[in-house]
């Protein structure tokens, strides 16, 4: 048996969808956060994918790059997080709410 | 079985020499910084002024040595990356005359700032000079990720913490979109070059693959458009221009705006120039939401910080008509208008340092009040500098808007050029109300000694000086522009 190419971009289309939709409608800013790096992740299959397709090796290797931005991301992400939990002692996106129009 | 020669890419240093004079000199800083803990900041403040000047000289060093590209096609070098670089380099280096009196007066430290400062600066040098699509992600998110710590800078107050992680998620929300169209470009020309792309265009697209190709362009346009705060990308903006302490904001608005516009203009005028008539009809929506919403929204503020920020979002409307323009002058406008903004805009964030006083107090419109009777100097740069993004002669504001203006004017692009005439009157209002209120109005409170350090009055002196100059004389630096818009014109 075997599944075709496409079927995996398609799972990369819809794991990148739940990931936007996720940071849109939750609110626990931890889960946001997650669901960016889910993102980012379903972008690097859909690279992988088109290498695979294509016999290519370039997307393999971005994926490298795209891991260690994803690691970066998260230092800094994670240290804002949790400046902003000491002042406040909730990760509740709808408290961060100081700075309007 | 005979085995092919292992081909070695083509290493031309001199391409990426400025960004590793900066590399080096943050590094060299931060170690400074860990290893003398009493390490003066005006030492570590000198060393990064002389980095940032052995950059600009690689940099200069490199525009002789001729155009091509390096590290197999991933990075250019000519003349469009070394001016935007040397924008870039000068932006930075007035931005640490500015920061040098924040950190003096919170007691901020002074090694990460100007370490971040620098990293900042190398990833926004490699955006004007990424050549390849991974290779801009990556300078992308160099930059982004030092800002993103430089806006939480003052991490104990709610609204540096709050712009920061507003910045941070809608930001990485942004690069996330940004690489999923760099994905989809890849499937669908096979390449992430922007040469490569551009070949593979002209020679026409496989049945199937035009779907990736346009979702990609329209994901890529999507993140570069937050970079550059164009609506309805421009949520963060306000925000994060408030909470971040000004030297930074300052910038950030110059810096993060040549960057995205660097990539914007080398992808769309090289890579998919093919596409040019799909990418500009969503450019001119995106150029006219941009600028009146820009405009009208600064006129409700009565926080000098968010006011410059919408007017931030308006200039980058007026910029992206350089870039709808799609001709070499709007790409020289486009160029000359970064250029003068990148000055006006840290020197206008440096007075407003110097007006906030301890913790940035006063940032509301009525601190302005009888300025000119408080701090004369800083009065007078900060009008100037406001007249000049007004737009209004004879001041460097007013060519880039002319220049970009009558490019697009040339593209018969004249219903957009109308739109922004109209914009920019209405923001003159919010400009010179500001003036006003400095010049015109008495302040109501006791007289108080202004604690304006010596290196903000310097910042904003440079800017006025450019503002100046370049107002009555703007044709050495339009030349700079129009020489440096060749290259991607061949």
């Amino acid at each position: 048996m075997s599944v075709p190419a496409e079927w995996y971009l398609l799972v990369s289309a819809l794991l990148f969808i739940t990931g936007t939709v996720g940071v849109l409608i939750r609110r626990n800013v931890i889960v946001m956060f997650m669901c960016i790096e889910l993102m980012l992740n379903a972008v690097n299959l859909t690279f992988v994918t088109f290498d695979r397709m294509m016999g290519g090796l370039a997307g393999q290797i971005a994926v490298f790059f795209v891991l260690v931005v994803a690691a970066a991301e998260v230092v800094v992400g994670l240290a804002i997080i949790v400046s902003i939990f000491r002042r406040r002692a909730s990760t509740d996106a709808d408290q961060v709410s100081l700075l309007k129009w | 079985m005979t085995q092919d020669p292992l081909v070695i890419p083509g290493v031309n240093l001199w391409a990426i020499a400025p960004e590793m004079v900066m590399v080096a000199g943050a590094m060299g800083i931060l170690v400074l910084g860990a290893g003398f803990k009493k390490s003066h900041p005006l030492i570590l403040m000198a060393g990064a002024l002389a980095t940032l000047l052995g950059a600009a000289i690689a940099a200069i060093l490199a525009l002789g040595q001729g155009s091509g590209f390096a590290f197999d096609g991933t990075i250019a070098m000519d003349g469009f990356a070394g001016f935007l670089k040397l924008v870039i380099i000068a932006s930075a280096a007035v931005s640490v005359l500015a920061g040098y009196d924040y950190i003096q007066r919170e007691r901020a430290a002074a090694p990460e700032y100007l370490g971040l400062l620098m990293l900042a600066t190398t990833g926004m040098m490699l955006m004007a000079a990424a050549a390849d699509l991974i290779t801009v992600f990556l300078a992308l998110e160099t930059f982004s990720l030092a800002l993103y710590v430089m806006a939480a800078f003052r991490r104990q107050r709610l609204d540096s913490q709050e712009g920061a992680f507003k910045y941070f998620l809608s930001g990485s929300f942004a690069s996330a979109f940004f690489l999923y169209g760099v994905a989809l470009t890849y499937g669908g020309t096979g390449t992430t070059r922007l040469e490569g792309i551009a070949t593979s265009l002209s020679e026409g697209l496989k049945p199937g693959t035009e779907v990736l190709v346009f979702s990609g362009l329209a994901l890529l346009l999507v993140g570069l458009a937050f970079k550059v705060a164009a609506v309805p990308f421009h949520m963060w903006t306000p925000d994060v221009y408030q909470g971040a302490p000004a030297p930074v904001t300052g910038f950030m608005a110059a810096g993060s705006k040549v960057a995205g516009f660097a990539v914007l203009l080398r992808a769309l005028y090289t890579g998919f120039h093919e596409l040019v008539t799909d990418w500009q009809p969503i450019l001119i929506a995106l150029a006219l939401i941009t600028m009146i919403f820009g405009s009208v929204v600064a006129v409700a503020q009565t926080n000098v910080k968010r006011m410059l920020a919408y007017s931030s979002i308006a200039h980058s409307g007026f910029l992206l008509i350089g870039v709808i323009a799609a001709n070499q002058r709007g790409l020289s406008g486009a160029l000359f208008y970064l250029g003068s903004y990148s000055f006006v805009i840290v020197g206008s964030f440096a007075v407003i340092y110097a007006v906030g006083r301890a913790g940035e107090s006063r940032v509301e419109l009525n601190d302005y009040r009888g300025l000119w009777n408080r701090q004369p100097f800083m009065a007078v740069a900060l009008a100037v500098m406001l007249v000049s993004l007004a737009g209004v002669p004879p001041t460097a504001g007013f060519w880039a808007k002319l220049e970009v203006f009558l490019a697009a004017v040339e593209a018969g692009q004249v219903p957009l050029v109308v739109a922004a005439l109209l914009s920019s009157v209405v923001a003159v209002f919010f400009y010179l109300r500001v003036i006003v209120l400095m010049f015109l109005q008495e302040e109501e409170w006791t007289k108080e000694v202004p604690d304006t350090g010596a290196t903000s009055g310097l910042a904003a002196a440079v800017g006025l000086a450019v503002v100046a100059v370049l107002g009555v004389y703007p044709t050495p630096l339009l030349d700079f522009a129009r020489q440096a818009s060749l290259v991607l014109f061949r």
